[in-house]
């Protein structure tokens, strides 16, 4: 009976010794305390929640918290292991072989046992990406890669079609795992998994409430160590102006983009911190080619000639942000310096209307061979903020000074994306995009990428600039490619697919209890496991 | 009340609710407050020789001031250019093949040049001139250029036989070596004939004007003290234009640009603000506050003698208030400290360190940065002053505490501070914020490799100093080869 108690006790010391050595391992060993909440604000609703099939700003930054990629970039901006430990580039460029973590294992879903990440998952992420009834925006980003193959199950192997520019930095796409989706073939936005999904990063989905918020706990088995926030809730709200009275009064501790009207208020408060993130972003008017009468250039010039930019900016934005001209932002490499802004006039709008046969008609409206220039402009309600509502009723006013009719439609954030990226049942769009460094508008512009929930929504069909686009992504040389993306930026500046508007200045607000805080400027969420709370600080 | 008087012309300038376009100096000092230095100067230039006479006092104070800014800035815009061009021309001289510049050895000898390094500039002209496929006249810059070389290490008669027998009818040439003679000295050579002689060549060619003619004139203007004609040659120019535009192959370009075009604008301003301080000190009324700028200048252009004289003059003035007195107090430190007595410096910024006033501890690191002194505990007080105080007027010591992290390559650090200096609600608006440290800021985000934040600041800075252009293009050059990312695009 002694000996058996003395097994028993060993039994208990030694699985005790394991479970409490286990959970040191997954402790980062930087000695910050862990606990805290982030309760961060967000203006709108993710689509959704899985790295494939989002396409918003929203769902991006949560997926940098559920998901990781073969690599990562740090803090200064160098390339570092993630889910691949290590790699190796054959010397002509062309093969990528990454050797895996073996201490990865993915959420585990209720009930059950956590399932380990292996090179199948990597295969499988990129087969359905790849797959053409793939609903997503990062085909046209992969398709360089030739094949892609498991050497064993941690290793696999990627074959390029060719050498390219910062091919290492591709491979931080996100992996998802094999066991996720319902569909092992492709991904639509139908499959629960894009709703409700598994990752093997930081945080992991525990709920999404009544109130839409997004709640998201601390995975102890981050391989990265746990994080040291125990829970982030993303929490959307309609109107900007209440989300920073939500942090005034400590609903909510970050706001991950500040409204520029609210910047002063935040500023002099010294409980919080702002700071600024450059997110190489800019507001648009997209114009649809498929309609007869924006498919001529001169009208698409026209309306631009018409609309005061700096007006609206100065009047809407307090000046906060500056006009672009083409479809780079001004912080981008490929921002081309010599395209100037078009300037505000009327007149020069009208006579361009007149060269392109439009005459005005019995109520003042320009017509066309008995066709009146009345337009529908469709924009998302939720980003319907007070400003964005100012600006696109200017946008109407201004045109109806050249006799151009603009009614104005806003609808509901998915039901506004339906009818741009799926339906293209639209005359023009008011949005923004948000780019990250690459200055990559390929998805953007390239005639291929017509076609349901692909970002060329407007059917922009030009065989140059495909064929710049085109050579821009093959060369390897950085100059040229410069040289390239400033040619495109002078085209597509003069052919007019969108009104170029400005780029707005960025800037998180924070709870000073936060502390640690790195922001990448694209994903935001990048370096979110090295934030913490210090006891005290925490409500 | 003694303060107000004492700085009255200045605070009457500064005072006036709304400006008129009627009344030139107002509007001056309005652009000035509005940190738009360029449109300033070039007012005054053009109102000066309307000035009242015994009203031209103030005038030429105004004048002074405000091409004081234009002189600080792009001497600070100068370093900036050259910190960026080294990086940027080392990278594309790494690069290898048919698609390869040939003019990155000239353009890196240039930079080596403007960076005090004439030995290692030589080498690199070398190279450039025994490149068979550079058309003649290229050669014939890259000689002149290497002439200045040896003539700095002393070398005279290799200079003068580099700079022997160059055709002299073309306009570029004619300006590259007036603007040699100007730079090593040789006034006798008569410089700005040369000058006159090529911006008629140029005129007369119907090519357009260059950059480079435009560039070397206006440095031998400078450095002739013709200063009229130089920023009536401003005016005229395009400051964005590119010296070269070099065509590779298909669907290559690289441009570039003359370092020294932002050392000349530089010393254009430099020598204008010291005539017109000088002139404003014959008016007893502004002669104090003109002394006090003049101190800034001379030791600006590196004239300690002159700037002990003027800046003892206005501490020594009994109508001066204590707040300038003090800022003053640190220039003569400066002055000291250059003079060889450190020691004495020190210890005199120690103690006007002992005041809470947030713009002497500024003055005081700014002052500390420039001489490249290291200085913590001075810095741990302004930071703790700093982190108390709120609002416009700490942003200064933010601005200096971050400029001296910048010197001491604590990158981070300086983008922490002076992102607290910067005002949140314009944040590039130069109106809103000092030029001056929007050029540090950037450098710091250049530096941590925050390249857009960097290009953002510049391009909003440009629309107000165009010739910013050359610091725009080499730091885009550097960012296209540095970015790292996958590639994306999200609907916001």
């Amino acid at each position: 009976m002694k000996r058996l108690q003395g097994i028993l006790l060993l039994i208990f010391f030694v699985t005790f010794g394991i479970m409490v050595s286990q959970s040191e391992a997954a402790r980062k060993k930087d000695g910050r305390p862990d606990g805290g909440t982030v309760k961060y604000g967000e203006f709108g609703r993710p689509t959704t929640l899985d790295s494939i099939t989002s396409n918003d700003m929203i769902s991006l930054r949560i997926t940098e918290l559920i998901f990781n990629g073969l690599v990562g970039i740090d803090q200064k901006q160098e390339i570092v292991p993630e889910l691949a430990k290590r790699w190796e580039i054959s010397d002509n460029g062309r093969t990528y072989t990454f050797s895996l973590r073996k201490d990865v294992t993915w959420h585990p879903r209720e009930g059950e046992k956590p399932v380990p990440f292996t090179a199948d998952d990597v295969i499988f992420t990129y087969d359905i990406m790849m797959h053409p009834k793939t609903i997503t925006s990062l085909k046209v980003r992969y398709e360089f890669i030739e094949s892609a193959t498991k050497v064993d199950d941690y290793t696999v192997r990627f074959t390029l079609k060719r050498p390219i520019l910062n091919a290492l930095a591709r491979f931080s796409f996100k992996i998802i795992p094999k066991h996720g989706p319902s569909n092992s073939n492709y991904l639509t936005r139908k499959d629960p998994f894009v709703h409700n999904p598994i990752g093997t990063g930081p945080y992991m989905l525990k709920d999404i409430t009544a109130d839409r918020e997004v709640i998201l706990v601390a995975n102890d088995n981050y391989f990265k160590g746990r994080p040291h926030i125990d829970k982030f809730i993303a929490k959307p709200f309609a109107d900007q102006n209440i989300m920073t009275q939500a942090l005034m009064f400590n609903a909510i501790n970050m706001i991950v983009l500040v409204n520029p009207r609210n910047i002063p208020e935040i500023q002099g408060d010294k409980r919080f911190v702002l700071q600024p993130y450059n997110a190489l972003s800019y507001s648009f008017f997209a114009y649809n080619m498929r309609s007869r009468l924006l498919a001529d250039k001169r009208v698409r010039k026209a309306f631009t000639y018409a609309v005061n930019r700096q007006e609206m900016l100065n009047a809407f934005f307090n000046g906060q942000g500056t006009l672009v001209s083409g479809p780079f932002a001004p912080g981008s490499w490929a921002y081309n310096l010599d395209v100037q802004s078009v300037p505000y006039s009327t007149k020069k709008a009208l006579n361009l209307l007149k060269e392109a046969g439009f005459v005005r008609g019995a109520n003042g409206i320009m017509e066309k061979d008995g066709e009146k220039l009345s337009l529908i402009l469709k924009v998302p309600i939720e980003k319907e903020s007070e400003a964005v509502k100012r600006v696109v009723l200017a946008f109407r006013s201004y045109l109806k000074k050249i006799g151009v009719d603009i009614k104005v439609e806003f609808k509901e954030w998915l039901s506004w994306k339906e009818d741009v990226f799926l339906k293209h049942n639209f005359d023009i769009i008011f949005a923004s995009w948000v780019f990250d460094d690459s200055a990559d508008i390929s998805s953007l512009f390239h005639s291929s990428e017509i076609g349901p929930w692909k970002n060329n929504f407007g059917a922009y069909s030009n065989p140059n600039v495909d064929t710049l686009i085109v050579e821009s992504k093959l060369t390897l040389d950085h100059e040229k490619r410069r040289t390239i993306n400033r040619k495109l930026h002078a085209i597509i500046a003069e052919e007019n697919p969108y009104t170029f508007l400005w780029t707005l200045t960025n800037y998180a607000a924070y709870n000073k209890k936060l502390r640690h805080v790195a922001i990448h400027p694209y994903k935001f969420f990048t370096f979110a496991d090295e934030w913490f709370m210090p006891k005290g600080g925490r409500r | 009340m003694r303060r107000v008087m004492l700085f009255s012309v200045i605070i009457l300038l500064f005072s006036a609710p709304s400006y008129s376009t009627d009344d030139p100096v107002k509007y001056g000092m309005r652009l000035y407050k509005m940190h738009h230095y360029e449109q300033a100067a070039d007012l005054f230039h053009s109102c000066l020789p309307s000035a009242k006479p015994g009203k031209e006092g103030p005038v030429y104070l105004s004048a002074g001031m405000v091409c004081l800014k234009n002189a600080e800035l792009y001497r600070e815009l100068y370093h900036a250019s050259l910190s960026v061009h080294v990086d940027y021309l080392k990278r594309l001289s790494a690069v290898r093949g048919k698609g390869r510049s040939r003019f990155v050895k000239f353009y890196m000898g240039d930079t080596f040049l403007e960076g005090g390094k004439p030995g290692k500039a030589i080498s690199y002209f070398k190279k450039f001139i025994a490149d068979k496929t550079v058309k003649p006249k290229y050669k014939a810059i890259a000689r002149i250029r290497m002439g200045v070389c040896y003539y700095l290490q002393g070398k005279k008669q290799e200079a003068n036989n580099l700079w022997r027998g160059l055709k002299k009818n073309d306009p570029v040439i004619l300006s590259e070596l007036a603007a040699a003679y100007s730079r090593v000295g040789l006034t006798a050579r008569n410089p700005s004939a040369m000058c006159e002689k090529a911006l008629a060549l140029m005129k007369s060619s119907n090519k357009g004007a260059s950059m480079r003619v435009v560039n070397n004139v206006i440095g031998v203007y400078a450095r002739e003290g013709l200063l009229d004609k130089g920023i009536d040659l401003l005016k005229t120019a395009d400051m964005r234009a590119f010296s070269y535009e070099e065509v590779l192959v298909k669907n290559k370009v690289i441009r570039f640009y003359d370092l020294s075009l932002l050392n000349n604008l530089s010393m254009l301003y430099g020598k204008a603000c010291l005539k017109y301080l000088k002139k404003a000190t014959a008016d007893a009324k502004v002669k104090d506050t003109a002394q006090y700028y003049l101190g800034k200048a001379y030791a600006l252009f590196g004239s300690i003698d002159q700037s002990i004289k003027a800046t003892d003059s206005f501490i020594s003035s009994a109508r001066m208030p204590q707040q300038y007195k003090n800022r003053a107090k640190v220039q003569g430190a400066a002055n000291c400290y250059r003079k060889g007595r450190k020691t004495e410096a020190m210890s005199l910024l120690k103690k006007l360190s002992q005041q809470p006033a947030p713009d002497l501890h500024a003055e005081i690191l700014f002052a500390c940065s420039r001489l490249k002194l290291e200085c913590p505990q001075l810095v741990a007080k302004a930071s703790a002053l700093a982190e108390a105080g709120e609002g416009k007027r700490f942003s200064v010591v933010n601005f200096a505490i971050g400029k001296y992290y910048l010197w001491k390559k604590n990158h981070k650090k300086a983008v922490f501070y002076m992102e607290a200096g910067r005002d949140k609600s314009n944040k590039n608006r130069i109106e809103y914020n000092d030029p001056l440290m929007f050029v540090n800021l950037a450098e710091a985000y250049y530096r941590t490799k925050q390249f857009s934040e960097a290009l953002e600041i510049y391009f909003e800075m440009s629309k107000q100093f165009p010739a910013i252009r050359q610091i725009q293009v080499a730091m885009q050059g550097v960012y296209s080869m540095e970015q790292k990312s996958a590639g994306d695009v999200k609907i916001f």
